[in-house]
């Protein structure tokens, strides 16, 4: 067994100097997009004044950091921002509309993909131009449908206007047009419908793929501030980015609450990546979209 | 005959004088519940819920006011002109001037000139009480005097001035002109130690309108028809910041609020912003590594000094939408209690905004006397000229257009064709943004 283990341990590589440059690269952009986090964190324990005037870019140097930590800062936030409220609606707000988002971007993509049916090319490209549409132009138009069902300061005002997505349609499109027509043929002689074969065969071949909808969908309504802002009218379903906006005021920003409550805020999103980097790197290379 | 026509004489006559009058003549707010969006949160939020409860819990008419955080002022704009598309407006709004005359040109606010004057609901001989400068901010020349507003409460632009750094130059006291505020900026520039002049905020055009004004201009035409960008005094305020900025007495701040570190750090001795900021600068000057240094505050430089100076008047106020008779009057109500004497000491004491009623001085006397910035700044309300931005429906892209050509100027533009190309784009989008 421990013979075994060893045979896959791989060999060594010699460090060459092109391998220095790309680990000192690595290291520089580690550092890049590390620092606006420590900043975030060591925002979040200093003090009003601090933030004002301790505010050195660099994290190795004292100013970047507390005289004395603040940690009452988060209690602050937590408690002023009624967080525990926000909290459990910006998680409620998040799944719902990411399961919702993920029934009608698959079907739509399946349909897509896999059902010639006449025009859909036409409609698929239809689909596709409304990703240049930007979001601040659906405000009114989604108001003022939301106002007419009745669903002002709703969930569902909050959810069902963001269950549908042009470009997941796209994305998941992209995907289910490469799995192999043969796989579903197969299943039609077996005498599978088309529900079933997505069911039971794209479906389960599309996890990636799916969780990078998931993932970004998540993101986005987790993120979102404008359209809760219009479509509630109580803190019943208000999302934590709301509670974030109580600490901006006329004359200047609590920037140390801010700051606290961010990584709150924040913390979900990094956890959800840590375990769904791999599934999602991992979409974006199969279904070929390139940054 | 001539006693028909006498009749009829009689009734037009009447009806002219008590016609204003009458326009609330039966309207009953009892009972009725009304929303109220505003932009307070954190302790100022908290306060104003308190003293809605207040007002819930003792009025006469049993009038209930919902008051809702609604989002900082763009996001409260955002919803309202949705709100306003899907006709589904809360009766009371936090509103800009400019943003009440967008609303307005959709039709969709009350003129609060109607409660203000009405015998019965309006406020009476209490007017003169009230800073004039304060509320005829709300009056709009481009709607023909409607009142589209009332104040709630006020700040103006003042100068923020290290004394320390100005005293170990041999300064005695705030620069009172333009003159005297450029020499003391060379004065204190010294690049060893990083010490410099002005923090300079190009990024906010309400500088550039107070500086404009405290040199004897305007950047509106007074009977509302169009902006006037291209002046003497503009120029002389492009020019001479940036002669302030090459000479390196002035500093242009990175981003927005970034004159407070400085101002903090004793390395700036000016700058200028609203008095509704004074905690975030006793805030900044008390962290200071090196200990609390001696500031104080003090009028924008004038063109010449006098005891009069010409400063801007900051902040919102609230305007009411049109819905029924009966919760207009509601709201107006409310807007009439909470600029009573009495609550607006309870909201100076918490928000630090200044009341709009100079009978409550004596309410705040404990708040003078404890802080001399705060009674430097409500003594300079009192004798200064008070002015106002335009209230224009569109200002808000008219003030993006400013700060662009702020920037440019201060970058090396020419001054003549920058402000010429501002007035063009100015008149264009007063044109289209006009009711």
């Amino acid at each position: 067994m421990e013979i075994e283990a060893r045979r896959h341990v791989p060999p060594r590589k010699k460090l060459t100097g092109g391998t220095i440059l790309v680990y000192a690269l690595l290291v520089v952009g580690a550092t890049v997009c590390i620092v606006p986090f420590l900043y975030m964190l060591a925002t979040s324990l200093k003090t009003v004044g601090e933030t004002i005037t301790r505010v050195d870019p660099l994290p190795w140097r004292a100013d970047f950091w507390p005289a004395v930590p603040q940690w009452k800062n988060y209690l602050s936030s937590w408690r002023d921002a009624n967080f525990s409220l926000y909290f459990r609606n910006s998680v409620l707000t998040a799944l719902i509309t990411v399961a919702g988002l993920i029934v009608t971007s698959s079907l739509a993509a399946y349909a897509f993909a896999k059902i010639r049916f006449a025009g859909s090319r036409v409609m698929f490209a239809i689909f596709v131009a409304t990703l240049i549409i930007p979001d601040s132009v659906y405000l009114i138009p989604n108001f003022i449908t939301i106002t007419k069902f009745g669903w002002y300061d709703t969930l569902a005002g909050l959810t069902v206007p963001f269950m549908a997505s042009a470009f997941f349609i796209f994305l998941l499109r992209q995907f289910f047009a490469q799995l192999p027509n043969e796989l579903l043929e197969s299943a039609r002689m077996d005498g599978a419908g088309h529900i079933r074969s997505f069911a039971s065969i794209v479906m389960p071949l599309s996890g990636a793929p799916l969780f990078t909808v998931a993932f970004l969908a998540f993101i986005g309504s987790w993120n979102s501030l404008q359209w809760p802002l219009v479509a509630t009218r109580t803190e019943r379903w208000r999302p934590l980015t709301v509670g974030l906006t109580t600490f901006m005021t006329e004359a200047g920003p609590q920037n140390q609450l801010r700051m606290a409550g961010a990584m709150i805020a924040v913390l979900p999103v990094v956890i959800l990546f840590f375990f769904a980097q791999k599934q999602f790197t991992e979409a974006i290379a199969r279904s070929g979209i390139k940054g | 005959m001539k006693r028909a026509l006498l009749i009829i004489s009689v009734l037009l006559v009447s009806f002219a004088v008590f016609g204003q009058s009458n326009a609330l003549a039966g309207v009953d707010p009892t009972g009725v519940t009304i929303n109220y969006w505003f932009q307070h949160s954190g302790t100022n939020g908290d306060a104003m819920q308190k003293m809605i409860a207040d007002f819930n819990a003792t009025n006469q008419w049993k009038i209930t006011v919902k008051g809702e955080y609604a989002g900082p002022y763009d996001q409260i704009y955002n919803k309202m002109v949705a709100a306003i598309a899907a006709n589904n407006p809360p009766e009371l709004v936090v509103a800009y001037q400019n943003q009440s005359a967008t609303y307005a040109v959709n039709n969709a606010l009350a003129d609060m000139n109607v409660y203000v004057n009405d015998p019965k609901w309006g406020v009476g001989k209490d007017l003169s009480d009230y800073f004039q400068g304060f509320i005829n901010q709300d009056v709009n020349a481009q709607f023909g005097g409607k009142r589209l507003g009332f104040p709630p409460n006020r700040s103006v632009e003042v100068m923020y001035v290290n004394m320390a750094l100005l005293k170990s130059v041999g300064i005695s006291a705030a620069p009172l002109t333009w003159k005297d505020f450029a020499d003391d900026a060379a004065k204190v520039t010294n690049t060893a130690t990083g010490t410099y002049g002005y923090a300079l905020d190009n990024l906010d055009a309400s500088h550039v309108y107070s500086f404009v004004v405290s040199r004897g201009g305007e950047i509106a035409r007074s009977d509302g028809k169009g902006y006037t960008l291209n002046t003497p005094q503009m120029k002389a305020v492009m020019s001479y910041m940036r002669d302030l900025v090459v000479k390196g007495y002035a500093h242009k701040i990175p981003k927005k609020y970034d004159d407070q570190t400085d101002f903090g750090n004793g390395l700036a001795a000016f700058t200028t912003s609203s008095t509704s900021g004074l905690t975030y600068y006793a805030a900044a000057v008390n962290a200071n590594k090196n200990g609390a240094f001696d500031w104080a505050i003090a009028p924008i430089p004038q063109a010449t000094s006098t005891n009069a100076p010409a400063i801007d008047l900051y902040g919102a106020s609230v305007s009411i939408p049109k819905s029924t008779p009966q919760k207009q009057l509601a709201a107006w109500l409310f807007v009439k209690w909470f600029s009573e004497p009495k609550q607006q000491a309870q909201w100076t004491h918490v928000s630090k905004y200044f009341p709009v009623r100079k009978s409550a001085e004596p309410l705040i006397k404990d708040m003078l006397d404890a802080d001399k910035n705060f009674a430097a700044a409500w003594n300079l309300l009192k004798t200064a000229n008070l002015k106002s931005e335009p209230p224009y429906a569109g200002y808000d892209l008219v003030r993006d257009a400013i700060t662009a050509a702020y920037s440019k100027v201060l970058d090396g533009a020419d001054v003549d064709a920058t402000l010429a190309a501002l007035q063009t784009q100015a008149d264009k989008l007063f044109k289209d943004s006009a009711p």
